[in-house]
């Protein structure tokens, strides 16, 4: 009885990443396309908590990898109440396939999906890896074709060597901003040092993606000389000076601010990908 | 900026009109409706992506579960008997109101490309939806004639849903508005003669070209050849929300002719029939 009237409450009490997790094995499992589901990271380790992000990686059979990794963002959209487009995970470590991350809004709290898209020949080395847990394997699930998994890992690189665009950029900043708002709420300090430098990093790319997309110098090379020609990259780089004075490791005064800087950057540097992606922003901002 | 700017058959489509003096009691409206209400009915589930939930305040049945609407002498709920400020405002409107409910727009939600009153009994004579919002999104829109139309808190909103329409509240936090479904009336028309759409409220949706209509629907294939037509359908109906369409339907005939490709002609065939329930004579 006591068992029972225990094991209600847990279930009361469930995490809501469960119910993401349901969702979204349902979603995929159904699809004759998916080989494999895995849970990685915190949920596997069993280290989770209410804040954690849910990590999927979803092993797709080679022949339908590039069709599957299309259309993964429309899949999640259509799924899940996704706030921005699916940004481009350049974080994970590279496992043959690609990642992207999806700030989804559940039950009025804003979760990270992290949905990591591998060829099914890769998954039992990702696994071994990353001490991943599978939790969806289909009987069918064989060797694959060696120049269906070639043909598949090519896909993947020519998506993770694709330049970045404004909105990718914009997607990153927010998802970034999500990141270090869990830092700070764990009081992870280094790690929310790490995330914020690659925020100020991914405001840098937004200027030089909207207003000199095709210089030579790579990163924060010339950034004076190349943005400082005109009143418009003058004013990107005062942006950028207000956000690097900011503290390295940020703290909950210091997220708000580097917000504001930023969407006052892409009112600059990328206005139409900011006009576009403004509602699911304001939302975002809403939950972060 | 005023109606006259805009495409007549916006304007004629959609309006609204500021509330002055109403002001406290739309503050106690929107406590009420925020604390009184607990289980809202799922209603109308062809017409939406799941979501969009009421309650009815004013029906046949007294009972607020039913939430069928239909044109009838309506009597108060037992809901409605515990919201005295909301009874109140519907009263001080002066309106002929047929129908009266509350709706809950979940984030994530779409009511799909649609029109209204199509329901058995109702037609004939002229009728109007009013929006009263209590809670808003920044992200929901009334998507009709090729327009966004954000109805903001701070007035009261006029639609006539004869017209192809849709709704959406894309990224939360939930919307709740009090719908009222009323009789042309001299009150009404007093209304509508200080109607405005402000540019504030409205944008003009992308025309989509195309290609992009081709990209779309060739996306929509890929996601049914993996195995995912339930997402496949709702890729295309949600492109009504993002651009101005073609014509009316042409998601509904999209879908179908993709199953037809396909060769579903079961779905095929359920889809056109889709599209003459919730888009008549459109």
């Amino acid at each position: 009885m006591t068992a029972d009237m225990l094991a209600e409450i847990a279930e009361a009490n469930r995490p809501e990443q469960f119910t993401i997790m349901d969702t979204a094995t349902g979603l995929l499992s159904a699809s004759p396309a998916v080989s494999h589901l895995m849970v990685r990271g915190s949920f596997a380790d069993g280290t989770s908590d209410r804040l954690s992000d849910i990590d999927l990686v979803v092993g797709v059979r080679e022949p339908d990898y590039p069709d599957f990794t299309a259309s993964q963002d429309a899949l999640i959209r259509a799924a899940f109440c996704q706030m921005l487009p699916g940004w481009l995970d350049t974080i994970v470590p590279p496992f043959g396939g690609a990642g992207w991350v999806h700030l989804i809004q559940h039950q009025g709290t804003l979760y990270q999906l992290d949905l990591y898209v591998a060829p099914s020949g890769r998954i039992h080395e990702i696994q071994a890896r990353t001490r991943g847990r599978i939790i969806y394997t289909t009987p069918q699930a064989g060797e694959p074709d060696a120049s269906d998994a070639e043909r598949a890992e090519s896909f993947a690189r020519s998506m993770l060597d694709a330049q970045p665009t404004a909105a990718s950029l914009i997607t990153e900043l927010l998802v970034l901003a999500h990141m270090i708002h869990k830092r700070l709420a764990r009081g992870q300090r280094f790690m929310a040092y790490k995330e914020a430098y690659q925020f100020t990093d991914a405001a840098r790319g937004l200027a030089r993606t909207g207003l000199a997309p095709r210089t030579e110098y790579l990163r924060w090379y010339h950034l004076e000389e190349t943005l400082g020609e005109t009143p418009l990259g003058k004013e990107c780089l005062a942006l950028l000076r207000e956000l690097t004075d900011l503290p390295a490791v940020p703290d909950g005064t210091t997220l708000p601010r580097m917000l504001d800087i930023v969407l006052r950057l892409a009112a600059l540097a990328g206005p139409d990908a900011l006009t576009e992606l403004q509602p699911g922003i304001d939302a975002c901002l809403s939950l972060i | 900026m005023a109606n006259q700017l805009l495409a007549p058959s916006i304007g004629s489509q959609v309006g609204c009109f500021g509330h002055p003096g109403l002001d406290p009691l739309i503050e106690r409206v929107r406590h009420e409706a925020l604390t009184v209400p607990t289980a809202y009915a799922t209603g109308y589930g062809e017409y939406q992506s799941g979501g969009w939930d009421t309650l009815s305040l004013l029906n046949h049945s007294g009972d607020p579960r039913d939430v069928t609407i239909g044109d009838v002498d309506p009597v108060p709920t037992t809901l409605l008997r515990e919201m005295p400020a909301t009874a109140e405002l519907i009263r001080t409107l002066g309106l002929q109101v047929w129908w009266a409910r509350l709706a809950l727009m979940k984030p994530g939600t779409f009511l799909w490309e649609h029109r209204d009153y199509t329901e058995p009994g109702v037609s004939g004579t002229e009728r109007h939806r009013i929006h009263v919002p209590l809670v808003t999104s920044g992200s929901a829109f009334l998507i009709t004639g090729g327009h966004a139309v954000h109805m903001g808190d701070g007035r009261i909103w006029r639609l006539n849903p004869v017209h192809v329409h849709g709704a959406c509240n894309m990224a939360g936090p939930a919307r709740l508005h009090l719908i009222l479904d009323c009789h042309d009336s001299r009150e009404l028309e007093r209304l509508r003669s200080v109607e405005e759409l402000p540019g504030e409220y409205i944008r003009a949706l992308p025309e989509a070209t195309p290609e992009e209509l081709d990209r779309y629907v060739r996306e929509a294939g890929r996601l049914t050849r993996l195995g995912f037509a339930q997402q496949a359908e709702r890729h295309l109906l949600r492109v009504y929300f993002s651009h101005a369409l073609p014509y009316a339907g042409w998601a509904y005939d999209m879908i179908a002719d993709i199953y037809a490709s396909q060769g579903d002609a079961e779905s095929a065939a359920h889809w056109r029939a889709r599209k003459t329930r919730t888009l008549g004579g459109a």
